[in-house]
């Protein structure tokens, strides 16, 4: 898979999200990331290695605090994408609105 | 997982999908017409200004074919899709392939529900071919604006 269909995926998840947003005000440990969530500590550790697998995070060395960090190169690429896209369409629907107006007159 | 900047609200309901959903003050046998009749096609779906459609054809019944080109006004950069419809429901949804250069076949579903006069257009496809996205990326890139974790964060809420 490509790169961004490798974000996409590992931000498909909502407690993926989630641990993100988190990691946006800063590093946190796995315990201090999974108190939110109502699930096991495996469950989180399991979302971790997709986002870390997706570039998303990185994660310390030290074998029991290991801190999570955000890593936010993938998300820019996203970023960008959305938001080319949203413009490319948004351009061409406001085209549309005028021509409906146009073609609502002419119906008359 | 939706935004509803500029009118135009993009959604990811999975991984391999993104929609995008706008309402236009007009009843659905008029966004059909201006959907699915190229005189009036090719005058809005033209991308950023100063793109013309030089290649419009439709043949809209489940199996007809579709084409679309796009080209600058001096006939430079042109390029073009086609597919083949696989559901046709007047004024109400259109299924069609999607074919952009030697990828595969894209899916795309348009619906339209009219309400009170007005109508809300859905549109949901698979992500885009994997060239057409590296163009849309080279482009935004070149705008290179650095990002903070505060845009992230406005991502993040795009996206939840």
């Amino acid at each position: 898979m490509d790169q961004l269909s490798v974000t996409f995926a590992a931000l498909a998840d909502p407690t993926r999200r989630a641990i993100l947003a988190r990691l946006t005000e800063g590093p946190a440990t796995v315990k201090e990331l999974s108190e939110p969530f109502d699930i096991s500590g495996p469950a989180i550790s399991k979302h971790l290695r997709v986002l870390e697998k997706a570039g998303l995070i990185t994660r310390g060395r030290e074998a029991q605090w290991r801190p999570c960090r955000l890593d936010a190169t993938p998300l820019e690429e996203v970023a960008v994408w959305a938001e080319n896209y949203r413009r490319f369409w948004d351009a061409n629907y406001a085209r549309l609105d005028a021509l409906l107006t146009e073609m609502k007159e002419n119906d008359r | 997982m939706s935004t509803t900047k500029f009118g135009t609200e993009v959604t990811l309901p999975s991984d391999t999908e993104i929609a995008m959903t706008r309402t236009f003050d007009a009843p659905a046998a008029l966004v059909w017409k201006a959907y699915t009749e190229p005189e009036f096609l090719r005058r809005w779906l033209l991308g950023p200004d100063g793109w013309e459609m030089p290649i419009c054809e439709i043949d809209l019944r489940v199996g007809g074919q579709w084409r679309y080109g796009w080209a600058l006004p001096d006939g430079s950069q042109a390029f073009e899709m086609h597919g083949e419809y696989t559901e046709v429901v007047p004024h109400s949804r259109i299924a069609n392939t999607e074919v952009f250069e030697d990828n595969p076949p894209a899916q795309t579903v348009v619906e339209f529900v009219e309400e009170g006069g007005r109508t809300t257009m859905t549109t949901t496809m698979r992500l885009v071919s994997q060239e057409a996205r590296d163009a849309v990326l080279a482009t935004g890139m070149a705008d290179g604006a650095g990002r903070s974790y505060e845009r992230l964060g406005e991502v993040l809420a795009t996206l939840s």
